[in-house]
């Protein structure tokens, strides 16, 4: 294995770059999750058999890329360098492709996406709405890399700040781009990296001892995915990030915590890593340098309450993930008692292009005004998974300040099924629901705030107005009571009574004085929870109370759901659509519906389970919802 | 210092103070569940949760462990902090509504309870609310990691692991002691005490006391009696080259911080309730160099003070590494570290003095340092070969042979053989304590520390100065110590932590606030009332009875009370001129006698007769006071009184009256 | 007790207790459960103490006490999720399945588990049955694939 220093980096870019210009055309076949749930490893291993079989395998180049980022459309094949964008890719599909396109140059349009207006198909990945908004900086090698072959990231340049930093910049020029760029924090707080890495560095000056740090990739907002596919798309990209970190703050030691509910991204990052210490990137002397830096990945075993730093660090060092509280931050005193910077995936991701293009460059998008101080805006771009009741699931890439509007209506092309936008949910479980009004603001750390939610690490899943707020609400707290460590009161004590007070009300048991008690609970959590769990815990509650306070009095005064999901308040009956076709009858689970074939059927309501199959299998919209 | 603002009121802390203690300090209370002075602060439970204003900002923390770093505006009874305790109350009180602590907060702060109910509700009085002051105490009082938690979230509980009695559990009581609410009950059922409430009580007293202040005093649960080293060095204590000496500028070699790093298992005995001290130290994984388990790798059970000075200064040996194979292989071959030390001791100050020589030691050189010969001389010890087998009879024996064999001074001998009724000296310097010399020397089985150690009383803190305070000590403690002997109990947690009032007692030096503690405990396991009188009463039967078997064995008279002279004061030259300044004196301002022109064999003679003189006197006034003749031989009267007139007693006294 | 078995798996980590919780995982992936007696024998082994191995193993979600079925079906709860109907795929499972949430079938065949996101959320709803990802998975679709699933299973 050729060791990588200075001189010869550029070489092995060339090297892969040339290797990759010999083919006619390179075939990027998603094998993020969402594909990958789609049959895509088959797929892959279809159009390489295909390719074989003609003796193609000079000319074409099939390769198992990353999460190509618009997984509602899965299986994906991109043909590149052109950019033909073909999805919901079956296996006969394949030999389609090679011959009518590959051979005989004629793109096969019924398999392309198309536009949702015209319904025409568009040829071009770079043309589809989804992906013409978006702009790329974490995601940059999406699509465009295999994850399991250092060489391709080498293609696009990988390692080459890193190299830029080692040969002619210093630890202080890195940390000076960084804190340049403003770049906050992309798990959830939004504190600015540069500061935190300089604080880090002041208590290493104070302390004596060696720093570390950590990659949190214990993405642990449910409906956020941006760091699974990350690790899963461009593993190298982190740990590059991790070793520019690593070099400014002068640590040699770094962890990545990462959850192992992803298999596939552990897989990959381990990957990367050996192929790393391989190539002479990670471990003693890094590129021939005096600069060392290995990294160690711990797996997390499911505790949503590790997303806390402190309780990250007890998971770190083997113990159970509960937060200890303090008033001395990580920075000075986290891992082992050590200084240590923990920053997300998505953040590691950005640190190499920030440390390449300059951080003026980052600070120039995004909002505010951040040249004075990094909490004046929100600089660079942030990365979303939408997702939830929208046409254009996925993963995208926007600038910051970009409007909420823009992103669900523009890129995720609206609400499918001619339904009513009703909210959307950002932040996880710290979050809220923000609603309709709120659409046209501007998408930043700062804004989200103040509507009462947050950031988050960038889950938005967008509601129609068949869902339900109190059950949304009740659905958060029954996670985080789940999820609550259990340690301090407010947390363990708010979230089970929250849920309780939740319970009641979407069974109809609601009583006056029950939105009080909500509010009173959630301000004893906001003020007194030992970390940021519960301190944030009754933001879902809160902020449906803002924004939705009618349905929670539909619940409780009318005994009512508006958005017709509570079991409890909704009656399922057949109307006069029915034509007898008898599908939801044999799929009853509880045998609740009769009637003669081609009659009107009819359904028990002392049976009727409230299950919904009958309304999901029915073609005739035959099934109401009452 | 910081000057901070609680609730109107200006005090200054040290910086790092946390904000509970200093509002406590300043007398302004803070309600709190989980808070324990013993414990590191946990902050689980919120109830101090405090309003601060600083840097212009207000926030709310919680004081317990909040360390003030700068200039602060702290309110303790804001709105919104009383708004706070009260609604969180309340939602305890819908999961334990009948905890008194709880009950007793809510009260005080309005909280009711409310409508809904709690999941997990429990309404014992005694439930568990959460609070880890006992999961705390387990791992830092006891040094224990046995309870702990299982589960999360409102599954939350404290157990021991699965939810099985687990066999590491001793008992100590920390965690039932500091269990706010009495959840957590430990059972004693093996002992069947009368009151196990009032053993329980005694031992939450020791326990805390213990971890709060033995830090500071003692450091035996951090170091054990190992931290004596170079306390004695600092006070001329410490046996060097076989007492000449009470210390040596390489004694740090073997000093606690060695120690420290060195010794890996700190775990309390449990030998009772409360006793958090772990004064048993060991070494593990320590490789042997000689011996037949050379090469191995053992857990050395130690070293114990006595057993690095004696192996160690008093051998001359300053290699920790040394003393811990001396100790492994002197307590594999069932040989006393002490009497291992002393003999060798004496052995080495006769080598060096020519008195043997490598002809007779079998071509081993012992001179003080000399480890590895050192070793070797136990060895065969063992093995019963060599030069072993003569030191390996003590020094009483080892004098009698060199005098007849190799026709050494038997004087000299007398003055350097650390033995007192045939048995070795104990590792302390004793010529500057008149009271220790009796201590030793008058000890019914041989000079051994555990029957009176009085050097500090007498030299250092000087509560016994006259002939009479000395004798009356020398009757309390040795009878004091033999109470603990008969009752199976350890002397450790009676001084070796001192209550912080000690001195305000009008015996500090019995530490009566530890006594009343023994009084307690007796009475919780007998159910029977004790004092000072019937302890020592009950004592003075057993030491008097020990005194007559002395008789009976030829060993219990006058005679026999006498150590040799190098327990009282300087036997050589160079043992004077250590000291000169001292001794000089001492012969100027006690003696009465000008030392200026005197050669140092004149001072040397005439601080001897005076403090031999002092021994008899100090023999005449203690044999007074315990009832016995001047040939220390008790009185019929004595034992009478003490209703030991049995005629099978009165024989053996019979035969000794003048 | 297989003790080759877990020196293979403690020896994978170097005997460092910093990993105890991803030694426990590979146990869990090996036995389907942490035994007790096995756990007992890490605690030895690693040095730590029992309770806190026992504090991990209630702790995170990963962990069972209780033996798992041959199978696990996990059916996701991501906010995705639920708001596509996750709730009545896990209610459709489990009524096929004739076993509640958290438990396990009687010939240890299946285990059912509400898990947190699984973070394909772009595929709502999802279910993973034996790291086998099955998306957009209505209740009826579900039902379906878990008939299938028992009757090949049978085969």
């Amino acid at each position: 294995m050729t060791q990588i220093n200075f001189s010869n980096l550029g070489a092995a870019a060339t090297a892969e770059q040339k290797r990759l210009a010999g083919y006619k055309a390179m075939l990027m076949v998603c094998t993020g999750t969402g594909c990958v749930s789609a049959k895509a490893f088959s797929l892959l291993d279809n159009l390489k058999e295909e390719i074989s079989k003609r003796d193609l395998d000079k000319d074409f180049l099939v390769v198992g890329t990353g999460c190509n980022g618009f997984c509602g459309q899965g299986p994906i094949l991109v043909v590149q360098p052109e950019g033909v964008f073909y999805q919901r890719l079956k296996k006969t599909d394949m030999a389609r492709i090679v011959e009518e396109h590959l051979i005989g140059g004629k793109p096969v349009e019924d398999l392309m996406h198309r536009d949702l207006s015209s319904n025409k198909p568009i040829h071009k990945m770079d043309d589809i709405p989804f992906f013409s908004k978006q702009k790329l900086i974490a995601l940059r090698n999406k699509g465009l890399v295999d994850p399991e072959n250092i060489d391709s990231y080498f293609a696009r340049n990988g390692y080459m700040a890193l190299k830029e930093a080692l040969e002619k910049g210093s630890p202080k020029s890195v940390l000076d781009e960084v804190k340049t760029s403003a770049l906050r924090g992309r798990g959830g707080g939004g504190f600015p990296a540069g500061v935190k890495w300089a604080s880090c560095m002041a208590a290493v000056e104070k302390t004596g001892k060696e720093p570390v740090v950590v990659c949190n990739a214990d993405e642990g907002d449910p409906g956020a995915f941006m760091d699974r596919s990350i690790i899963e798309t461009d593993p190298h990209t982190v740990l590059e990030g991790m070793c520019l970190g690593a070099y400014a703050i002068g640590a040699k030691e770094g962890f990545v915590y990462i959850r192992k509910e992803y298999p596939l991204a552990v897989t990959r990052l381990e990957k990367a890593i050996s192929q790393a210490r391989d190539r002479g990137l990670l471990g003693d002397g890094i590129m021939g340098s005096d600069f060392s830096f290995d990294i160690i990945i711990h797996r997390g075993a499911g505790a949503f309450v590790c997303g806390e730093s402190t309780a990250l660090m007890a998971s770190m060092e083997g113990r159970a993930g509960e937060p200890s509280p303090k008033y001395i931050h990580n920075v000075e005193s986290g891992y082992k008692d050590r200084p240590t910077v923990l920053n997300n995936v998505e953040t590691w991701a950005n640190i190499p292009v920030i440390v390449d293009k300059g951080g003026k460059w980052f600070a120039a998008i995004g909002t505010g005004d951040v040249s004075k101080d990094p909490w004046g805006g929100s600089s660079g771009t942030k990365v979303f998974s939408l997702v939830g009741n929208i046409n254009n699931t996925g993963l995208v890439e926007v600038p910051m300040g970009i409007t909420m509007r823009e992103i669900i209506f523009d890129v995720g092309g609206g609400i499918p099924d001619g339904r009513e936008f009703k909210a959307v949910q950002t932040g996880g479980p710290s979050g809220g629901c923000l609603p309709a009004s709120l659409l046209d603001e501007p998408v930043d750390f700062d804004t989200l705030t103040r509507a009462g939610s947050m950031m988050g690490s960038g889950g938005m899943i967008v509601m129609d107005d068949h869902t339900c707020m109190v059950d949304v609400a009740k659905y958060f707290m029954e996670f985080l009571k789940d999820e609550s460590c259990g340690k301090c009161n407010p947390c363990r004590e708010g979230t089970v009574t929250l849920y309780g007070i939740l319970d009641r009300i979407t069974s109809g048991k609601g009583v006056k004085g029950d939105i009080d008690e909500l509010e009173r609970i959630s301000r004893v959590m906001e003020a007194g929870s030992l970390c940021q769990l519960g301190a944030t815990a009754c933001n879902p509650v809160l902020s449906t109370l803002r924004y939705f306070r009618e349905e929670y009095d539909a619940h409780i005064d009318e005994k009512r759901c508006p958005g017709k999901v509570c079991k409890d308040l909704i009656t399922f009956t057949i109307n006069d659509e029915c034509n007898g076709c008898m599908v939801c009858a044999k799929r009853c689970p509880t045998n609740a519906i009769s009637g003669e074939k081609k009659a009107k059927h009819t359904i028990d309501q002392k049976e009727c389970i409230k299950c919904g199959i009958c309304n999901d299998v029915c073609k005739y919209d035959a099934v109401n919802v009452e | 210092m910081i000057s901070i603002a609680i609730d109107g009121k200006t005090i200054e802390v040290e910086e790092g103070t946390f904000l509970l203690d200093a509002a406590r300090g300043a007398e302004i209370p803070i309600p709190t569940l989980c808070h324990h002075k013993a414990l590191t602060s946990d902050g689980n439970c919120r109830l101090c949760l405090t309003e601060i204003k600083v840097g212009g900002k207000t926030k709310m923390v919680t004081a317990c462990n909040y360390p003030i770093r700068e200039k602060i505006e702290a309110s303790t009874t804001s709105d919104k902090v009383m708004e706070f305790r009260k609604d969180l109350l309340t939602m305890m009180l819908a999961r334990w509504p009948n905890v008194p602590i709880l009950k007793t907060y809510a009260k005080q702060y309005g909280a009711t309870e409310p409508s809904y109910k709690h999941p997990n509700r429990n309404e014992a009085e005694d439930a568990c609310i959460l609070c880890t002051r006992c999961t705390r105490a387990c791992t830092e009082v006891a040094w224990e990691n046995i309870i702990g938690f299982e589960g999360r979230g409102a599954n939350r509980h404290v157990t021991m692991p699965f939810g099985e009695q687990y066999h590491r559990c001793i008992g100590c009581a920390m965690c039932s002691n500091v269990c706010p609410t009495g959840a957590l009950k430990v059972y004693d059922e093996a002992n069947n005490p009368v009151d196990s409430a009032q053993v329980k009580k005694y031992g939450a007293k020791l326990g805390e006391e213990m971890t709060l202040l033995d830090d500071d005093q003692c450091k035996m649960r951090r170091v054990g009696t190992a931290h004596l080293v170079e306390i004695m060095d600092t006070y001329d204590l410490l046996p060097t080259h076989n007492y000449k000496f009470g210390g040596h500028e390489e004694s740090h070699k073997i000093a606690s911080p060695i120690w420290t790093k060195m010794v890996t298992q700190n775990t309390p005995d449990g030998c009772w309730a409360g006793c958090m001290m772990a004064c048993a130290k060991c070494i593990e994984g320590f490789e042997l160099k000689t011996g037949p388990y050379k090469g191995d790798k053992v857990l050395v059970d130690g070293p114990e003070y006595e057993t690095a000075a004696g192996c160690g200064s008093n051998m001359g040996i300053f290699d920790p590494f040394a003393v811990a194979e001396i100790n492994f292989y002197c307590d594999t071959y069932g040989i006393d570290t002490i009497s291992f030390g002393t003999c060798m001791a004496f052995v080495m100050e006769c080598y060096e003095n020519g008195v043997i020589d490598k002809d007779k030691t079998g071509g081993l050189e012992l001179s003080f340092g000399a480890a590895d010969d050192s070793l070797e001389i136990l060895h065969q010890m063992a093995r019963g070969e060599g030069f072993g087998v003569t030191v390996g009879q003590g020094v009483r024996k080892m004098k009698k042979k060199f005098v007849e064999e190799f026709f050494a001074n038997a004087e000299f001998l007398q003055d350097i053989g650390m033995e007192c009724k045939g048995l070795e000296y104990s590792e302390y310097v004793t010529k500057e304590s008149l009271a220790q010399q009796g201590g030793f020397a008058l000890a019914s089985k041989g000079p051994q520390h555990d029957e009176a150690w009085l050097i500090f009383m007498d030299m250092v803190n000087k509560q016994i100065p006259t002939f009479e305070d000395k004798a009356e000590a020398l009757h309390f403690f040795p009878n004091f110590r033999t109470w603990f002997g008969l009752m199976g109990l350890c002397k450790l947690p009676w001084n070796d932590v001192e209550p912080t009032n000690n001195a305000e007692y009008d015996e500090p030096h019995k530490v009566p606030g530890h006594l009343e503690g023994y009084y307690n405990f007796y009475e919780g396991v007998t159910g029977k009332k004790l004092d000072e009188g019937k302890m020592i009463t009950m004592s003075e039967r057993v030491y008097n009875f020990q005194r007559v078997f002395n008789l009976r064995m030829g060993f219990g008279t006058r005679e026999h009370d006498y150590g040799p002279y190098r327990a009282m004061g300087p036997v050589t030259n160079e043992e004077y001129e250590s000291r000169a300044e001292r001794y000089d004196e001492q012969l100027k301002n006690v003696v009465g006698q000008d030392p200026a022109g005197m050669s140092t064999s004149d001072k040397k003679a005439a601080l001897r007769k005076f403090r031999e003189t002092q021994y008899d006197k100090l023999v005449d006034a203690v044999y007074k006071r315990r009832g016995w003749t001047d040939n220390g031989v008790p009185t019929v009267e004595k034992l009478k009184s003490l209703g030991m007139d049995m005629p099978w007693l009165l024989d053996v006294v019979a035969k000794h009256k003048e | 007790m297989d003790v080759a078995k877990i020196d293979t798996i403690l020896r994978k980590y170097n005997g460092d207790s910093d990993f105890l919780i991803e030694i426990l995982q590979d146990v869990q992936a090996e036995w389907r459960y942490l035994p007790v007696d096995l756990m007992r024998h890490l605690a030895d082994e690693l040095g730590v103490p029992l309770a806190r191995v026992s504090h991990i193993a209630t702790f995170y979600k990963a962990f069972s006490l209780e033996p798992r079925g041959e199978h696990e079906i996990q059916v996701c709860m991501g906010t995705a999720c639920h708001v596509k109907g996750a709730s009545r795929v896990l209610d459709a499972m489990s009524r096929e399945l004739g076993i509640g949430e958290g438990q396990t079938t009687a010939d240890k065949q299946y285990t059912l588990e509400a898990v947190r996101c699984v973070g394909a959320c772009g595929v709502a709803p999802v279910v993973v049955i034996d790291d086998e990802y099955h998306g957009d998975l209505m209740p009826d679709a579900s039902a379906k694939l878990i008939a299938r699933h028992m009757k090949e299973g049978a085969k």
